[in-house]
């Protein structure tokens, strides 16, 4: 079936399955502040991927951590990466939200993206939270997940040295060689389900792109690899378009921090933004 | 208990000798420790040195209904277990973080990667098929566990052999060994995790120590086969400081090491297994073989480094009576086919090494054979003539005693 | 018991964008991006120096700038205490000589015993027994009113309820607002007309107290007045919280004027119907066209 489904696309002259282009992005909806109780929250759809992202803190270190890290010079990071059960498309059903090695190694890796911006310096002896919900899963979840989780550490006013900004570049088929030439070679950024479980390689970059245009300098943070084969001469390809990605998310990402802002200055009514 | 938190002046000094491209063990900074794989007696069991990182890995096959999902493949399951052997941090029978990456990296690099014929597992669709579970074990931590790792389950999983079945209408057989010769596993290709890690000034070294990873700013361990085919990648920061992106840059040397790391897996693989087909004894890389290496009386190893006074010389002899002035290191002629290199300056004892070679040698007098109790005690008295001669200074447990005698009588 | 009250349901396409004002971008500040590059500013909080010594954002917020002093202030954050602040604090822990003060900081405050009065008058000594009976005056889950006394080297803060009017507070209800809402005025305690006690905490909490007798300030404020209050008065209690609220919610600064306003202004609805977003924009329009005119 996903053979077809590779073939139909060369036909398509370029385009992908959901007709979008290969450096496109998917739709990207930000609303931030969604929560009253939490410091921090932010609500962010890539397309059909929809996360949620509550922060609390920083805080008087309580629980497991307080005990663990007590003489912990800087402060605490507790993330809690969790899928909701009905998060599938396919309707099938995850049998538990978190706990398995995939979430916990999400867990880990989000807390090294927060760590990476977060001033932990200026929080000595506080706890800050990141509990992240994932509602519906369409691939790159967990950039999504980090871009989201950003979010909510601005709404929540914590310092940051810059957008940690998570994108995905998807090498549709790595073994074909028949498509140099054509824009698919050098991967596609923000990959959906059907995109990740083809039978090529997919890279997610955690990134902190800075304010400069220039797409390729941006600081790796994190960077994963999953999928079959991928060779050597094609990695560098496939990051630079992951960072370009990147690029555009922070992009977008910083006109709806704009846009809330300039809504929450003043006397007002909260609304949804949606931004393209 | 805790994890010892390393001091300022310990770090200061891994990361100065790191800015002058010198390690503490007198690596390269793109060089990895030595590899050891040294198989059990079952099919699919190896104990994998990696400089002093161990870690041993079993393979086990069982038959079950294959998922709903993949109804037509058989099952890998991968898992690594960190306990409280290897380091006394390691929390026994808990997922801890570490434990939940490196599992996580191995399932990447062996499972996602389809290395493995899962097809060629199932027995009948949807109904049985084989399920395969590759148990590592890490017994000594001394950093890169990912790798040491990697290497065992990789070398564990082309050295097993499955039983043979045979399926009628309604049952199946599986055959003893006895009956019907077990069968190995069909591998595509062969992927390595290969770590590499990067300091404060950017400079990037491979197979780090614990005491480098403890220093280090950003970790990187790549997945690759023997045909620059990238299969995993994962890259992270440590702390929170800012270094160049050093993918492009090492990717290369990542890709030759790994070439070379598959062919020495692939090798000793080889070596073990025709030596189990031809059913000869075979008395070299097994378990029983890996457990005294290190120290002075061991005969067994028949490679013998020899570090010359310049770092980064690496010398392998055999059959040869080697006199280096220089160096307080003598060979003595055993028999035929080892030598015995003696160690008398500080190489073993400053290192922490225990100093057996006294205790050995007695239990070697009453279990060896005679003409090996000749040769030992040639050693003793050698060794004897060189501490009087030359090692007046170095703690030598005789010296020690007279010295108290001395103290005594004045 | 069959009456059910009437349930409101929308549509969400209905919800319309209720903008007061319209959105004027004036200059905002992301995480990253560039303040100066020019040395001989100080770097304030909500900014960093990177490597290339450029001053940088490090919230999203406004610019606010005292000389060479540029801080970048977010909307929503912490509250971050200083001296001679009142705030509203619960108590979440008790500790040798102290309790611990959750005061929505990035630490639990702490007040000592030393710095509350006990009962029996001001020069007493602190005796062994005021240490192991500290729980008969306050225990977990009380809420008091402090000042703050000192801030300490890690930023957390140390209260006093060295004066009468601080201390134990006992029936009303505490709400949680964003401390940025709070003007630092000279006083924040405020004695309503409609009778109830309003205490505005820098802190972002807010204390309604019931309207009940003139407190007995003999026992140094530990007492909980615990006596029956009337239904009018839980009544205007209510409404006042939920006053609060819309003005929270529509982003105007809480003062003793601007509840006032909008607790006039809401007289027209029950306190219920205070929760109708119609009601919400109605009452917040009113209010803000009174502020606006003074």
């Amino acid at each position: 079936m996903l053979e077809g489904d590779q073939d139909q696309e060369e036909d398509q002259g370029g385009l992908r399955n959901d007709g979008r282009r290969a450096a496109e992005l998917r739709k990207i909806r930000v609303r931030m502040g969604v929560f009253g109780q939490a410091d921090g929250s932010a609500y962010l759809e890539q397309g059909n991927t929809k996360i949620l992202v509550a922060v609390y803190g920083p805080h008087q270190p309580r629980g497991s951590a307080a005990r663990a890290g007590g003489k912990n010079v800087g402060g605490i990071i507790n993330c809690q990466y969790s899928t909701a059960v009905f998060s599938f498309s396919a309707g099938e059903r995850k049998r538990r939200p978190r706990g398995d090695r995939k979430s916990i190694e999400k867990s880990l890796q989000l807390r090294r993206a927060m760590e990476s911006i977060i001033q932990l310096d200026l929080y000595p002896r506080s706890q800050i939270d990141v509990f992240v919900e994932v509602l519906q899963i369409d691939g790159s979840e967990y950039c999504v997940a980090v871009n989201a989780a950003t979010l909510a550490l601005i709404d929540a006013g914590i310092p940051i040295k810059d957008y940690a900004i998570g994108c995905t570049a998807s090498l549709i088929d790595s073994t074909s060689k028949n498509d140099e030439d054509s824009s698919h070679a050098a991967g596609v950024v923000d990959a959906t389900y059907m995109e990740e479980c083809s039978p090529g390689a997919t890279l997610s970059i955690i990134a902190l792109p800075g304010s400069s245009n220039d797409a390729t300098k941006g600081l790796v943070v994190v960077a994963q690899g999953a999928g079959q084969r991928l060779h050597l001469s094609r990695l560098e390809a496939l990051r630079n378009r992951a960072l370009c990605g990147c690029r555009d998310i922070r992009n977008i990402l910083d006109r709806a921090v704009r846009q809330h802002l300039t809504v929450h200055s003043q006397p007002s009514f909260s609304t949804l933004h949606v931004i393209d | 208990m805790r994890e010892v938190i390393l001091s300022h002046c310990e770090k200061n000094f891994v990361n100065k000798a790191i800015d002058k491209e010198t390690r503490l063990d007198g690596r390269q900074l793109l060089e990895a420790r030595p590899v050891n794989i040294h198989f059990g007696s079952n099919w699919g069991c190896c104990i994998v040195s990696l400089g002093r990182t161990k870690a041993i890995a079993q393979v086990s096959c069982d038959i079950q209904k294959p998922k709903a999902s993949r109804p037509n493949e058989g099952m890998l399951h991968i898992n690594v277990e960190l306990n409280p052997m290897a380091a006394p941090f390691f929390e026994a029978g808990r997922q801890s973080d570490p434990s939940v990456q490196i599992n996580r990296q191995l399932e990447r690099c062996l499972k996602d990667s389809k290395c493995i014929d899962l097809e060629s597992l199932c027995i009948v669709a949807d109904k049985k098929a084989w399920n395969l579970r590759v148990d590592i074990n890490i017994i000594n931590h001394d950093g890169n566990l990912v790798d040491c790792a990697s290497i065992a389950a990789l070398a564990a999983l082309m050295h097993f052999h499955r039983p043979d079945v045979s399926s009628s209408e309604e049952e199946i057989i599986i055959h003893s060994f006895a009956e019907k010769d077990p069968l190995p596993l069909t591998i595509y290709h062969h992927p390595v995790c290969i770590s590499f890690l990067v300091f404060e000034n950017g400079n990037t070294i491979m197979d780090p120590t614990y005491l480098e990873e403890k220093v280090g700013v950003a970790q990187l361990t790549m997945g690759i086969n023997s045909y620059r085919e990238l299969c995993s990648l994962d890259f992270n920061y440590l702390t929170r400081t800012s270094v160049a992106d050093v993918i492009p840059t090492i990717s290369n040397q990542a890709a030759n090491y790994a070439a070379e790391l598959v062919s020495l897996i692939k090798e000793s693989v080889r070596q073990d297994v025709e030596a189990r087909y031809k059913k000869e004894v075979k008395n070299f890389g097994r378990f029983e073989n890996c457990i005294a290496t290190d120290k002075l009386t061991a005969m067994f190893t028949d490679k013998i480094p020899i570090k010359l006074s310049s770092w980064g010389k690496m010398d392998d002899r055999e059959d040869e009576i080697m006199e280096d002035q220089k160096e307080n290191e003598q060979i003595i002629k055993i028999n035929k086919n080892s030598a015995e290199l003696l160690l008398l300056k500080g190489d073993l004892f400053g290192n922490g090494g225990v100093n057996t070679w006294q205790n050995d040698s007695s239990s070697d007098d009453e279990e060896e054979s005679s003409d090996e109790v000749v040769m030992v005690e040639e050693t003793k008295t050698k060794c004897h003539v060189l501490d009087d001669i030359e090692l007046s200074e170095d703690s030598e447990e005789e010296e020690t005693q007279n010295m108290t005698k001395d103290d005594i009588q004045t | 018991m069959d009456e059910c009250p009437p349930i409101t349901v929308r549509l969400a396409v209905d919800r319309t964008d209720m903008n007061l004002t319209a959105g004027e971008n004036i200059g905002f500040y992301t995480p990253g991006q560039e303040v100066s590059s020019q040395t001989g500013f100080m770097r304030g909080h909500g900014t960093y120096v990177d490597e290339e010594e450029t001053l940088r954002a490090s919230v999203a917020g406004v610019l606010e700038k005292v000389n060479k002093l540029i801080s970048v202030r977010p909307l929503k954050t912490r509250y971050q205490g200083e001296i001679g602040d009142v705030v509203v604090g619960r108590i979440t822990e008790l500790q040798q000589k102290r309790w611990k003060v959750d005061t929505n900081s990035k630490m639990d405050s702490v007040l000592l015993l030393s710095s509350v009065n006990l009962p029996g008058g001001e020069l007493r000594r602190r005796s062994a027994e005021d240490e192991q009976t500290m729980r008969r005056y306050l225990q977990e889950g009380d809420l008091i009113c402090a000042e703050v006394q000192s801030t300490f080297a890690d930023g957390s803060l140390s209260l006093h309820t060295r004066v009468l009017k601080y201390g134990k507070l006992s029936q009303g209800i505490m709400l949680k607002v964003s401390p940025a809402l709070i003007k630092r005025k000279k006083t924040h305690f405020h004695n309503l007309a409609n009778g109830a006690i309003l205490i505005l905490g820098n802190n972002g909490y807010v204390w309604i107290g019931a309207n009940t007798q003139e407190k007995d300030q003999s026992e140094g404020g530990f007492t909980q007045d615990l006596s029956r209050v009337a239904l009018q008065d839980r009544e205007i209690c209510a409404r006042l919280r939920n006053c609060i609220l819309i003005l929270a919610e529509c982003n105007i600064l809480l003062t003793d004027t601007s509840v006032t306003y909008a607790y006039e202004e809401s007289m027209k609805y029950t306190p219920s119907e205070l929760l109708q977003s119609e009601a919400i924009i109605d009452v917040a329009l009113l209010t803000q066209q009174r502020l606006s005119q003074f």
